[in-house]
């Protein structure tokens, strides 16, 4: 299925999980242990959906994607957190979020990919028709 | 008209954000290094990882064939992936051959006896293996075993409770020399050479990272490119293919107990407990007054944990044993229970036994019998033994191997 993912994940072992039940489903992903180059991966990889896992990530880590507020109001995001300030810190600026709590259930990560990804499509074929019938494409 | 406006000045929009990103692609740098990539579909490279995984898989589902090395058969030269199981007891070298997978054992164990040109002799024209050193003939693998049951005796081991052990002063130069025997320099420099290494030890203060940089580097001077394997992850790669590689891997070997919880090929956890067959041997050994040489010939012989000991060997055969199971099993619940990691998992997951420590009849059975006794947090399908308990590390080491190459 089309559509690029940006994992960050500090812990590596919840990383690898989520970058293989992606795998496994025939999604590419992009893992990531830090936010520091948040803006960099995200201008270059220009993710439809990006996956969050706070888990071990500090609350400055969460201040990167401040400085990208410009550039997520396009991407939806899954965020993995126990409290629901961790989510609204995180959530501010992207198009959309969804907060998913421990235990790690890669099924529900799935499902919320596999959501955004058919409104995306479904949102692109309308913008694909609409430039195809003001003849800008 | 007025919606038609709408999406115009929305494609205007949608332009205008797409010209900024490409403007900042060109002006920000990305450093990639930190990144693990899963490839783009539909290119060549995606092409090569499917390939990699089928190569892995195919070579996990290959038949073995299995040698011990003797002293006249020279060491392998590899042409590809080569497979290695370093453990306290054996070492175990695996790599591809056509449909099937090529398996040596050396016998992880050395014995010494003084210099003399009579013993020279007697030791060539017996073809057994050794060097010299310091006034002494080190003998090494399986004939090493043999002098110390001819002089009632221990053999000694440079890999101790699963580490290289600090006791012998030659350790490495002996580990070296065993794994002389069984491979050479590769046909191709910088051929990948998976091995295995063991768990942080839940107890104690063995130092996992100093045993796998000692073996890697000697695995490089012999022009490979190592790469290590969890030893419980080598048992998942090799047994659960059918899985999807999730489960939970446990090598009962002889200096340790190692176990790796995998999903999706992931080791989750992965943890050792330093005690073994060995430990088995050593306690028995004081019980019976016995060798643990001799303790563990008759182990490996005659011990059926099913039926009920005949004599005070098997009784304690029998004690430690028991023991051996019920500690591993109370170790795995406390590491599983006490993890944060362990993501939630829709079906039950198998466990896999393996190593000689598993093999004696009935060692299943226990194991399965224990398990009732505790509560974990995920829940098992079944309790199973690997198809060859001696060669799984090696042949799960292979397939990562197959893998990275």
């Amino acid at each position: 299925m089309a559509g690029s993912i940006v994992i960050f994940a500090a812990d590596p072992v919840r990383g690898n999980i989520i970058r293989k039940a992606l795998q496994q489903n025939g999604f590419d992903s992009l893992l990531n242990d830090q936010t520091v180059n948040a803006e960099s991966i995200i201008i270059h990889s220009v993710p439809n959906v990006v996956i969050l896992d706070t888990k071990d990530f500090l609350s400055k880590d969460l201040d990167f994607f401040k400085s990208t507020s410009h550039l997520l109001s396009e991407i939806a995001l899954i965020v993995l957190a126990d409290t629901l300030g961790v989510f609204a810190q995180a959530s501010t600026n992207f198009k959309s979020a969804q907060c998913l709590s421990d235990p790690l259930d890669t099924g529900l990560i799935i499902s919320g990919v596999k959501e955004i990804l058919s409104s995306r499509g479904s949102e692109d074929s309308l913008e694909d028709n609409l430039k195809g019938f003001l003849d800008l494409k | 008209m007025a919606d038609v406006e709408d999406y115009k000045s929305e494609i205007a929009k949608l332009k205008k954000r797409l010209a900024a990103i490409e403007k900042q692609k060109k002006e920000t740098p990305l450093d990639t290094s930190k990144f693990e990539k899963t490839p783009p579909s539909s290119n060549a490279t995606d092409k090569t990882t499917d390939r990699k995984i089928d190569a892995a898989i195919g070579t996990s589902q290959k038949t073995i064939v299995s040698m011990e090395r003797g002293a006249r058969e020279g060491a392998e030269r590899p042409s590809g992936p080569v497979g290695l199981d370093v453990g306290t007891s054996n070492v175990v070298m695996a790599q591809n051959r056509g449909d099937k997978i090529q398996i040596v054992r050396q016998l992880n164990a050395f014995f010494t006896i003084p210099q003399s040109k009579f013993t020279r002799k007697i030791l060539e024209q017996n073809d057994v293996m050794f060097f010299e050193l310091e006034g002494q003939y080190y003998i090494i693998g399986f004939s090493a075993e043999d002098f110390a049951n001819l002089f009632n005796a221990n053999t000694r081991r440079p890999v101790e409770m699963g580490l290289l052990s600090a006791k012998e002063n030659e350790g490495i130069k002996i580990i070296q020399a065993i794994i002389g025997t069984i491979i050479q320099k590769p046909k191709k420099f910088g051929e990948i050479a998976c091995f295995s290494i063991p768990g942080e030890p839940l107890e104690g203060t063995a130092f996992v990272a100093g045993h796998e940089s000692l073996i890697k580097k000697y695995l490089e001077s012999m022009g490979y490119s190592p790469i290590s394997i969890n030893e419980g992850l080598a048992i998942v790669m090799s047994e659960m293919v059918d899985d999807n590689f999730t489960g939970i891997g446990i090598s009962m070997g002889g200096g340790m107990c190692n176990v790796c919880l995998s999903y999706l090929s992931v080791p989750v956890i992965t943890f050792s407990i330093q005690r073994g067959g060995d430990y088995i041997d050593t306690m028995v050994s004081h019980d019976v007054g016995l060798s643990a040489t001799k303790v563990k010939g008759i182990k490996e012989e005659s011990l059926d944990l099913t039926v009920l000991p005949r004599n005070r060997i098997e009784t304690s055969l029998h004690m430690h044993y028991l023991d051996l199971v019920y500690t591993l099993i109370h170790s795995i619940q406390r590491v599983i229970s006490a993890s944060d990691r362990i993501p939630k998992i829709a079906a039950p997951i198998p466990i896999v036994l393996s190593g000689g420590t598993a093999m004696p009849k009935g060692c299943k059975e226990n194991f399965e019998t224990a398990l009732k006794t505790v509560r974990l947090p995920i829940e098992i399908s079944s309790v199973r033994m690997a198809k060859e308990p001696l060669n799984t590390t090696s042949k799960g080491a292979l397939v990562m191997a197959v893998t990275e190459a």
